[in-house]
Order: structure tokens, then C-alpha cells, then sequence
């Protein structure tokens, strides 16, 4: 059980900058979800806990020590590599049994943690085999052993489904979260899917380009992003960012969106320089009182239980489309016209850096 | 740099100190060695003091007839031996390249010759070269021009002394070139030469705009490589003709040798030797830079 | 000519047949050479009896052991490629390894110089090598013989090309379980570079056993001497009896073609891959 912290952290590869300055706390047990685009920085943080590569300014802590000058095999991390890393030449059993017999563990204690990390992943049946008769599953399934027989002190997977395909990747998925719930060990999870993120994580850590942008938990990620980077990423379709042009008529706040303009609640936050709408604040119209768009349709997107309507605003920069989720099937082709309703309650602001602001505030 | 990078550097350096020590003590030192000797008058049994005297070695080896003729020949042997060697070691991996029965025994059959030690192919090419009409090779030209060929004494014939050596040397070393580009030609997807033919191009195009294309990095490796070993040539010639008849199937190593050993002038062999390193070097570098020239690689 | 596939067959294995007379005649003469009475072997060296003997006698190899020290040349052979092979093996893989893997101060410095190495021919420094080890009164014995061939630029760079193609994430694995880095380097790549041991090793056996200049230049007793030189002095020994030199030369390629055609995928690999990469 350990608390893992990072601070000030910086990592420089032949003088290029992936990580600046970084500050972030994983608490003791707590399953911590690394999310972002690739080349974000998300497995160099890995690879620097791990002792793999060496900071290049500021201290990793694990349990109130500084780990900067140990080695990997010093640290008592584990890790679970993307490609698993077996070691192809040894069986199962003796890729369990390695990191065990490294720390000079007793044979008899060996082979009893062994059977009991088999035990759990339900490798038994597969002990003598080698990594290359396995399927994918299994590998898998043999790198997370290789990781719990240590018992660590903190959990490192590098992407560790993304080589799995989608069905087994679900699957794996939930039992990677009953086992981490389990075992109550700390764990730092990489990724760049955000149904991973969002399904593992009790918090979520968005990175790009070597900056943590927020850190909660998956639905406050979801709700309120700190910034349009993170409510662009999270989210598919993404959520539809607009220019905000708005205006007070009639004592009533508007807000253009698709060359129309539409009623607010109240009036945008005086910073406001973008307005993000999720998909799914999108409808077709129910109630007389509804707030309605006429778009211009681009595609339809029907995914039966579903239908993903895509639309140009002459204010979004080209090729973006605008995206709206709406229940059932709505009679249309590509050109046609087609009447959406809009709830503006959920809109989200920006200001020009792009950081979030909250409505009717009007700092 | 902090304390588990230094145990790296520690291990990294006694892995390394070995390999180092060897390259330092058989390669380098030697070679400094011999840069340092051809600028001296070093003598086998000679009673004179050594000193540095300038670039004399390098005049009295490039006025030496044998040394001049030896470097006129290794340019020779490279011109033909690369060319013709390449060109056979190609047509053999193309056609081997072909899927048929038995085609991993015509592989070690035409790849044998490489590992026969040089100074066992050189005895045997001695009595296919055997004089007089009885000879393996008088006699197979004989059958084959119906008589008309006049049998000769082929090592011992100034015009022939040389190509005689060449071709055995093409005869050792066209198996070694085979096997890189059968290699290369298997590494080229296969879909080039299916999207080439569905576009339209017959054998030769395709040979010429997808096949000899992706073999550019094997073809310019064993043209380097080949350049190198026929300016290294040493053992057919000491074996099969010990240079002569006179001088005229001499090389520049075994004139380095010759002076060396045979006469016990010490310097100028040095002075040749730097000679044809630095021969060497500019074939290596001028080809390799043209490699690079295209991209590709390192 | 597509409408006439058998003459393309035809011209195909002809082909075939006349690219394996012109490489495996000689083999085949010098085979069929070494079974038949000395003086045969110019007499039909002109007729289709050169490559295929009237009767066969194993004379000539009998010859070979009485006539020269044929087990002390293989004997001293077999010392002298088994030490290059052995602690070249060893010595290259390591020196591969800590340049394609470990941090360390100087490695840029070492690469360079390993690659600028391989350019040197062995035939421009073998006269100063002589005199630098006579000065030392190191020679006529089988370790001068072995032991500058220890450290070979090309295993070594051959090593390291392979070693940095070796998915990277097996040794952090195993650094992470707790192994060292040798200990990583012993238990986990070694064991996962079969290939690159045996192309080396062949590489090696194949470079050195036909070595014909420096045993000459370093050795006098006939105790030393390796096979190469053995079928050279044979060449000098009055009678010139050509089957026992062919003999002496079909025994002496022996050990090479098994090795070869044993391990022949392992080289094809080893020195191809070098080849297609540049």
C-alpha cells in the first residue's frame, strides 16, 4: 500500500521538453487512470515511476520517500507492459515465479504464491505452457499474474487492453477493476481510451502535452471540464464547441448558433469567448416550449437505438462538423432541413485560454 | 547524472573493456603502427639507427614497378570481379527466388565454394588450370569449341595468370552475393510485383522497376563488400601463381607481404599498407555515402 | 511464350543444371580426385573420368595421415577456431550488448570507433601486428593465433544491430521483477538470442578456419599449424601426390560444410539481415 506523488516533475529526451513541471498525488490504494492523446507524456510518467527513465528535474515519492536514485527492482513497483512482456523462453509458471525468485524468495513460498496468483486469474490449467502457445487473453491474464504475485507496493499498466480485441477487451476490463478492488493496491492505469478511463478510474488525470489539465473523478470530468481541451476529449461525438455571439433582446438573452438565434436562461458569463454543447443536449422537439434549431443535415449517422445527425455552423472552422444525438430515427436524407431542439440549460463557457467558466458568474 | 545511472555506466564499461582491449591491442594499435612505419627506414637485419625519413617509403613503393602493377591489377580485378560476381550472384538469387522442388539443394550447392577455405580452392583451381590438353579446363573448352581451342599453360601465361585468379575468385565468392539477395528479394512484399503486373507491366519492367529498386540497400552491401575482398586479395595469388609470371597476377597485399617478409623491407610494405587503407576507406566511404544519398538507412 | 510453358521449364533447369556444374563441378572433381591413385587425377583430368572414378580407394586418406601430421593440423584447427569462437562470442556479445543498451560515458565514442574499425582489412595491419608481437616474443603458438581475433568489429556491430531489435520491454520487465543488469542480461536476453550467438559463431568458424596468412607469418613448428597451412606444405612435399592433397582437402572442408549445411539458416539470417538493412 503506498501513496505515490509527484513533484515539480520534468523529463527532457536530447533537450526536447515532455514534461515541464508536473504535480500530482495518487492516494494509498486509490486506482488512478492516466488519460490522454498519444505523445501527451502519460507513459514517460509512467516509465519515470518505474525507475525506466530518470527525472530530469524535480522528485518522485513513494511513502514519503524519494525513489529518484533507486533502480526499478529497488522501487517495488509493478508493471504490465502494452506487447506484456513475457519472457518468451520461460513457462508460465516460471514467468510468475521470476520476479519472486529475484527477491531470493524461499522455493516452498515461491510455488505457494504462484498457485494462489494462479488461482485468481485462472491460469492453472495453463502453468507449463510457454507465452507463445497462449492466446492474447491468456497473455494478458499471465502479465497481470506476473504483476499481483509481488504483492507491490504500487500497480504501473501501460496500456494493457489495447491489444486485445473489443469484446475480450470488455471483459478483461471488469475484472481488472474487481481485482484492483480486491487487492487495494495503488495503481496508475495508462490509457488513451476514454471508455477505460472513465469504466477503471476512481479519479482520471487528463494530460496533454506533458500538462496534467484536471484531475477528478470520471463524471465531474464529464460534467464540468475544466477546460476545452478536456471537454473535447472526453466524450464521443465530442462535445460541439461554438464562437459565442450573443446578444439581449427584448430583455432576453440569446445566443446564435447555426445562423439562428436561440433564448437563454440567463446571460452568458461576460468572459465568454466559446460555448460547448454535448451531443446529447441535442433532441428532436417534444414540447411546445422546446428551444428549436433548423439545421441543414450533412450526414445521418443511424445506429438503431440512436441516430447521430451531423451539421455545419458557418462559425466553426471547416472540416468540423457539429454533432446532435437524438433518439429514434428521424425521416431525413443528407441536404434535407430538419428541426432539432436544443436544451441550452447544460451549455458550457469558455474564455478565450479556453478555461471553463461558470454560468451567470460574471468575473 | 545520478546514482543509478553510475552502476549502469560501471556495468556498461567492464561489458565493453574486453571487446575494447582487443580492438585497441590487434587493430588500432597495429594500424598507428604501421602509419608510424612508413615513415621510417626500418629494415629487417639492417644495422642503421631508425629514423623518420618523410614520405621516401611512399616514393620508392609508387616507383616500384611490381607495387605499380599489383595496384593496376586490384583496380582491374575490382572493375571485372565485382560486376560480373554481382551480376551472376543476382541472376542465381532470382532464380532461386522461384518456388520448386529441391530448391534448398541448389542453394547449398551454389552457396558451397564460400566456405571452402581460399587456400584450398586456390590448390584445386591449380590443376583445373593444369597445363597441356589433359587439363580440366583446357579439355572442357576443347569439347565445347570442338577442338579448336588451343590448350595453354593458363598460370603460367602473363595474359592469363590474372583473369585465371578472377575467376576463381568469382567461382569462391558468387554464392555469398546469392544469399544476401535471395534475402533481399524475399523481403520485397509480394504485392509490388501484383499491383506492377494488374499494372500492366511485363517481366522485365518489373524486374527493373520493382525488383532491382528494393534490392538497393543488399545490392549496394554486397558491391561494398566485394569491392573490399578483391583489393584484399592475398591467398590464390601467393598460392596459385605467388604473383608471377612477372609480377603479372601480383596484388597490392601480396606485394606488401613480399616486401615484408620475402625482403625484409619493413617501411615501404608499411607504406603500401597505408596505401591500400586508405584505398579501402575512400571505396568504403564513396559507396556508402552513395547508400545514404538515398535514404533508407542509418 | 506463355502459350509454351514446358520449353520455359526446360530452359529453367537447364539453367539450373549448367549454374551447378560450373559450382559444384570443381567440388565434385576434387571429391572424386581424392579416391583415386595419384596419377590419375591429371591423366583423366581431361575426360568425364575426373569427375567420376573407375574404382574407389580410400588410399589417399590413409596417405594423408602417414605422409603428414594431418591430426595435429586439425588439432591445432580445431584450438584455434574453438578459442575465436568461444571468447568471441562472449567477448562481442558483451561489448554489443553495452553499446546498443546501457548509458554509459564514451559509448557514442566506442560505436564510432567499432564501426570506423571495420574498415580496416586485416592484411594492412597483419606486418606491424607480426612485428608488435615478436618484439613481445609472442609467437609460434596456437594462442597468438586465436587471441587477436578475439574482438571482431563485425560481431561486435552484428551483436548490437540485433540486440537493439530486441523488444526493449522484456529487460524493463525484468528489471522492474528485480533483476540487475547483467542479471537481466544472462537470464533474459541471452536466452532469447539463439539467433544471433549462432550467426556470429558461424560467421566466425567460417572467417577463421581457411586462414592462410597469419599462421604463415607467425608460426615455424609444424605442432602449430592449422589445416590451411597444412594442405600448402603438402603442396611443397616431393612426390606431389594429387590425390592426397585432395584428401587432405576434402577432410579439411569437412567440418565447414557440416557446419554449414547444419546451421545453414541461422548464417542466412545472421549475415542477410546485415545485408538488407545496409
Amino acid at each position: 500500500m503506498a501513496k505515490v506523488e509527484f513533484r515539480r516533475v520534468r523529463k527532457d529526451f536530447d533537450g526536447q521538453v515532455v514534461i515541464p513541471a508536473l504535480d500530482l498525488r495518487v492516494q494509498d490504494g486509490e486506482f488512478m487512470v492516466l488519460l490522454g492523446p498519444s505523445g501527451c507524456g502519460k507513459s514517460t510518467l509512467l516509465r519515470l515511476l518505474a525507475g525506466l527513465e530518470s527525472v530530469s528535474a524535480g522528485e518522485i515519492v513513494i511513502d514519503g520517500r524519494v525513489v529518484n536514485d533507486l533502480s526499478p527492482q529497488a522501487r517495488n513497483v509493478a508493471m504490465v507492459f502494452q506487447n506484456y512482456a513475457l519472457y518468451p523462453h520461460m513457462r508460465v509458471r516460471d514467468n510468475l515465479a521470476f520476479p519472486l525468485r529475484m527477491r531470493g524468495m524461499k522455493r516452498a513460498e515461491i510455488e505457494r504464491r504462484v498457485r494462489e496468483a494462479a488461482g485468481v486469474l485462472g491460469l492453472e490449467a495453463l502453468l507449463d505452457r510457454r507465452p507463445g502457445e497462449l492466446s492474447g487473453g491468456q497473455r494478458q491474464r499471465v502479465a497481470m499474474g506476473r504483476a499481483i504475485v509481488r504483492e507491490p507496493a504500487v500497480f504501473l499498466m501501460d496500456e494493457p487492453l489495447s491489444n486485445l480485441d473489443a469484446r475480450l477487451r470488455v471483459q478483461i476490463r471488469t475484472e481488472i477493476a474487481a481485482l484492483q478492488k480486491r487487492l487495494g493496491t495503488t495503481t496508475l492505469y495508462v490509457t488513451h481510451d476514454q471508455v477505460e478511463a472513465m469504466t477503471l478510474g476512481q479519479r482520471v488525470a487528463v494530460m496533454e502535452a506533458g500538462r496534467v489539465q484536471q484531475v477528478d473523478d470520471p463524471l465531474t470530468l464529464y460534467r464540468e471540464p475544466a477546460n476545452r481541451f478536456v471537454a473535447g476529449f472526453l466524450g464521443n461525438p465530442p462535445m460541439n464547441i461554438f464562437p459565442v455571439r450573443a446578444r439581449t433582446r427584448d430583455g432576453r438573452h440569446q445566443l446564435q448558433l447555426a445562423g439562428q438565434w436561440l433564448d437563454l436562461g440567463e446571460a452568458p458569463p461576460g468572459k465568454a469567448c466559446f460555448a460547448g454543447i454535448r451531443p446529447e443536449d441535442f433532441g428532436l422537439p417534444a414540447k411546445a416550449d422546446d428551444v428549436t434549431l433548423t439545421v441543414q443535415v450533412e450526414a445521418l449517422e443511424s445506429l438503431g437505438h440512436e441516430t447521430l445527425v451531423y451539421f455545419r455552423d458557418a462559425e466553426v472552422p471547416s472540416p468540423a462538423l457539429c454533432a446532435g444525438r437524438v433518439t429514434g430515427d428521424p425521416a431525413g436524407r443528407p441536404g434535407d432541413a430538419l428541426c432539432l431542439a436544443v436544451d441550452l440549460s447544460g451549455v458550457h463557457w469558455f474564455d478565450a485560454a479556453g478555461d471553463a467558466l461558470r454560468a451567470g458568474r460574471s468575473d | 547524472m545520478t546514482a543509478l545511472r553510475h552502476s549502469e555506466a560501471r556495468v556498461g564499461w567492464w561489458l565493453t573493456v574486453p571487446a575494447l582491449a582487443g580492438l585497441a591491442a590487434f587493430i588500432l594499435l597495429p594500424f598507428v603502427l604501421a602509419v608510424m612505419l612508413s615513415f621510417t627506414n626500418l629494415r629487417m637485419g639492417s644495422p642503421l639507427p631508425v629514423a623518420f625519413v618523410g614520405l621516401d617509403n611512399y616514393r620508392l613503393a609508387f616507383g616500384e614497378p611490381a607495387f605499380r602493377q599489383g595496384l593496376f591489377n586490384n583496380v582491374l580485378f575490382a572493375l571485372i570481379v565485382v560486376p560480373v560476381q554481382t551480376a551472376l550472384g543476382l541472376g542465381l538469387a532470382v532464380m532461386l527466388n522461384n518456388r520448386f522442388h529441391g530448391r534448398w539443394l541448389f542453394r547449398t550447392l551454389f552457396f558451397m565454394p564460400v566456405v571452402f577455405p581460399l587456400s584450398l580452392v586456390a590448390v584445386v583451381w591449380v590443376l583445373i588450370f593444369a597445363p597441356g590438353p589433359d587439363g580440366v579446363l583446357n579439355a572442357v573448352l576443347g569439347a565445347l569449341t570442338l577442338g579448336v581451342w588451343e590448350p595453354r599453360d593458363f598460370l603460367n601465361d602473363p595474359a592469363w595468370a590474372l583473369p585465371a585468379i578472377m575467376v576463381t575468385s568469382i567461382w569462391q565468392g558468387a554464392g555469398f552475393q546469392m544469399v544476401i539477395l535471395l534475402a533481399g528479394l524475399q523481403a520485397i512484399p509480394r504485392q509490388l510485383y501484383e499491383a506492377a503486373a494488374v499494372d500492366g507491366a511485363g517481366a522485365l519492367r518489373r524486374f527493373l522497376h520493382v525488383t532491382l529498386p528494393g534490392l538497393r540497400n543488399p545490392l549496394i552491401f554486397v558491391v561494398i563488400v566485394t569491392t573490399i575482398l578483391s583489393f584484399r586479395v592475398f591467398d590464390q595469388v601467393r598460392i596459385m601463381t605467388r604473383g608471377g609470371p612477372q609480377d603479372a597476377s601480383t596484388t597490392v597485399i601480396h606485394e606488401v607481404v613480399r616486401h615484408a617478409f620475402d625482403q625484409g623491407q619493413v617501411a615501404p610494405a608499411a607504406a603500401m599498407s597505408v596505401v591500400f587503407f586508405l584505398i579501402v576507406l575512400a571505396v568504403t566511404l564513396a559507396l556508402r555515402s552513395l547508400m545514404r544519398q538515398q535514404g533508407t538507412v542509418r | 511464350m506463355n502459350n509454351m510453358p514446358w520449353l520455359r521449364v526446360l530452359m529453367a533447369y537447364g539453367l539450373l543444371l549448367a549454374c551447378t556444374a560450373v559450382f559444384f563441378g570443381p567440388v565434385l572433381f576434387m571429391l572424386s580426385g581424392s579416391l583415386k591413385p595419384d596419377e590419375l587425377v591429371l591423366a583423366e583430368a581431361g575426360t568425364w573420368r575426373a569427375l567420376v572414378p573407375e574404382s574407389v580407394s580410400l588410399d589417399n586418406y590413409r596417405s594423408v595421415f602417414e605422409r603428414v601430421p594431418f591430426a595435429s593440423y586439425l588439432a591445432s584447427s580445431l584450438i584455434i577456431n574453438g578459442l575465436i569462437v568461444g571468447l568471441g562470442l562472449m567477448v562481442n556479445a558483451f561489448a554489443g550488448y553495452a553499446l546498443a543498451r546501457l548509458r554509459w560515458w564514451g559509448r557514442n565514442g566506442v560505436l564510432v570507433l567499432v564501426l570506423a574499425l571495420l574498415v580496416i582489412p586485416f592484411e594492412a595491419i597483419a606486418v606491424p601486428l607480426f612485428y608488435q608481437l615478436s618484439w613481445l616474443g609472442w609467437r609460434d603458438d596456437h594462442l597468438v593465433q586465436a587471441i587477436p581475433f578475439v574482438a571482431n568489429p563485425l560481431a561486435i556491430y552484428l551483436f548490437y544491430s540485433f540486440f537493439l531489435g530486441l523488444p526493449r520491454e522484456l529487460e524493463e520487465a525484468a528489471r522492474i521483477d528485480g533483476a540487475g543488469v547483467l542479471r537481466t542480461f544472462f537470464t533474459i536476453v541471452i536466452p532469447n538470442s539463439a539467433a544471433a550467438f549462432a550467426s556470429v559463431a558461424i560467421v566466425l568458424f567460417l572467417f577463421h578456419w581457411g586462414m592462410y596468412l597469419w599462421p604463415l607469418l607467425m608460426t615455424t613448428s609444424e605442432s602449430v599449424r592449422p589445416l590451411p597451412l597444412g594442405i600448402a606444405t603438402f603442396h611443397t612435399l616431393p612426390p606431389l601426390a594429387w590425390g592426397d592433397i585432395l584428401a587432405f582437402g576434402v577432410l579439411m572442408v569437412l567440418p565447414v560444410v557440416v557446419v554449414f549445411v547444419v546451421f545453414q539458416r541461422w548464417f542466412v539470417q545472421g549475415v542477410a539481415s546485415v545485408g538488407v538493412k545496409g
